[in-house]
């Protein structure tokens, strides 16, 4: 019996370790190629590792030559874009999920759904009278407005979340700040949003990497001035003749953001990837 | 009185708490969607001036469009075709890794990171080892099969995508099994093992059903990223060869921006927005029931 559970148990790993393999092998795949001198990305037999590994395909990424256009503009607008909007999302969403985690009444579950029911909308849907708008407006093709897309975007998931985290705050702790005479808006500052304080992070994690990942809106929304990392691999696509060495490099930058927060976000990665709604 | 007082003066402080939140998401999310309904039945075009009510007709046109249907249709097929996939092998692995202990965070993590990373990464990533010459036609004729023309033959190109949405997905599935299996109650095997239940009894018996709410949630997130999908389609194939692979996301986006028909646009975005609200209620019932 006892045996027999060994081997269960180390023919599980072994199914893991195959698994994982058939996960990461694909990403091996994609680093290893942006090593490689051009030519050899489709080389037959395949070249497993890299023969002559370079950094050229990176630098003409970072620097617009080659086949890669616009060079470091892309990366440099997903940063200072999906940056800014992460922190006028987190401020909105953390008010409005204070709010409704410590207002009891029947109105506040009933903004809750419907603030989530607003990320259900396909994008397709918003994204045409979104971009009216921002014709009216003088918005297209600016920071700007891809920051107002994505604050959008993120708030219903930060709200959503933050409201799960602050509902697991005992409430004496709150009301003894208040005995001591802080408004709500004071104990939200001082006591309730210190000890969320790592909820707050992983919430941010994720809106960032959100707005970096995202592909519509800022395909519709910019032109070249404020286009998006997402837009710069998708440039690739048109090309006759594509330099897969630098498209593979690009595709690394592309996915940075997202294994850093693999890492960073262990604990929280299914309630961060599911909208914090499998909790029900 | 002054209670009725005191309770109004209280829902107006937090009012003020959630009043940006909502006059964000009203402004644009629910304004376009208005916006969006009331050009559905205009023939709104970026390319003339002015416009015109024309009823339903741009609703019309979309049902006997046979590139519609198309699209409609390559949109089921890659629901069905990746989600039951995605979930048959997202509960092996979440079985997988539930049973082991040691070191599990770790596998979690790297087993997460594809659900992470942009879509429009993970498509090239596909593009390229489905070239004609690239790494899985290689491994095929190694194998002794015959290589594949993944992009050329609609129905191959149709399963790179799927391919694409499986790789990607799955892992985000298996998570989500694996939150569902540690929060089915202990004493459930307990109970079932005084009974006499061997392990693929308990499966069946205990397992099985406690899992369908995980997974009428596992399906309702898929569906909902399946349907409104278009960045993986759009950097493998962009619809193509021909509308093979057109799902109903990038036929909109085609049809408005690439034809400026904004109208009808907008009209065939409703009526997505209409199957996506019926398939989405029918799965919250299903999460609903037996609570």
């Amino acid at each position: 019996m006892r045996l027999r559970r060994g081997i269960v148990t180390v023919v599980t790993y072994i199914l893991v370790v195959v698994v994982l393999a058939m996960t990461l092998f694909p990403f091996y795949w994609m680093i290893n190629t942006a090593f490689k001198s051009k030519g050899g990305a489709l080389a037959i037999p395949p070249q497993w590792i890299p023969e002559n590994p370079t950094l050229e395909n990176f630098k003409e990424v970072i620097t617009g030559t080659g086949m890669a256009q616009g060079g470091l503009r892309y990366a440099m607008n997903s940063l200072v874009i999906a940056t800014a909007s992460m922190v006028i999302a987190l401020l909105l969403g953390t008010l409005a999920a204070y709010g409704l985690a410590r207002w009891e009444s029947k109105w506040s579950d009933r903004i809750s759904m419907w603030i989530l029911s607003t990320r259900m909308f396909p994008p397709s849907v918003t994204v045409i009278p979104v971009f009216l708008m921002f014709v009216r407006l003088g918005l297209v093709d600016t920071h700007l407005g891809l920051i107002i897309a994505y604050v959008t975007y993120n708030l219903p998931f930060v709200t959503w979340m933050m409201r799960g985290f602050f509902t697991e705050i005992p409430a004496e702790l709150e009301d003894a700040a208040r005995v001591d005479g802080c408004s709500n808006l004071g104990v939200l500052f001082r006591v309730s949003l210190p000890l969320v304080r790592s909820g707050l992070a992983v919430a941010g994690l994720f809106a960032f990497v959100f707005s970096w990942n995202e592909f519509l809106f800022a395909l519709v929304l910019t032109r070249i001035r404020a286009s998006t990392i997402p837009i710069q691999m998708a440039s690739y696509q048109g090309v006759k003749g594509l330099i897969w060495e630098s498209m593979m490099a690009c595709a690394v930058i592309t996915s940075l953001p997202g294994v850093v927060l693999a890492f960073l976000a262990q604990k929280h990665l299914v309630k961060g990837l599911s909208m914090g709604a499998v909790k029900g | 009185m002054i209670s009725l007082f005191g309770r109004h003066y209280r829902a107006a402080k937090w009012l003020g708490f959630i009043a940006p939140c909502v006059l964000v998401l009203l402004s644009f999310v629910i304004f376009p969607l208005v916006y969006s309904l009331y050009l559905s039945f205009t023939d709104f075009s970026l390319t003339q001036v002015g416009y015109r009510f024309i009823g339903l007709r741009n609703f019309l046109d979309i049902v006997r469009s046979t590139e519609a249907k198309k699209s409609a249709f390559n949109t089921m097929l890659i629901l069905i075709g990746s989600v039951s996939i995605e979930v048959v092998v997202g509960i092996s692995v979440a079985l997988m890794l539930n049973r082991i202990g040691y070191s599990r965070s770790i596998f979690v993590t790297l087993i997460a990171i594809p659900s992470l990373v942009a879509p429009t990464a993970v498509g090239a990533i596909w593009k390229m080892l489905l070239q004609p010459n690239g790494l899985v036609n290689y491994i095929l004729s190694a194998l002794g099969a015959s290589p594949i023309d993944w992009f050329g033959k609609p129905t191959f190109a149709l399963f790179s995508i799927i391919i694409a949405d499986i790789w990607q997905w799955t892992p985000f599935v298996a998570l989500i099994f694996l939150a569902g299996l540690t929060s089915i109650d202990p004493t459930l095997y307990e109970a079932a093992k005084v009974d006499g239940a061997d392990s693929m009894q308990q499966f069946w018996y205990v397992t099985l059903p406690n899992l369908r709410r995980t997974f009428a949630f596992a399906v309702l997130f898929r569906a909902i990223d399946v349907i409104r999908f278009m960045d993986t389609v759009w950097i493998i194939t962009r619809g193509g060869p021909g509308i093979a692979t057109q799902t109903a996301a990038v036929y909109i986006y085609v049809q408005g921006f690439r034809f400026f028909r904004i109208g009808f646009s907008s009209a065939a975005a409703w009526l997505l927005l209409i199957a996506v609200s019926i398939l989405t209620g029918f799965l919250l019932r299903l999460i609903r029931e037996k609570q």
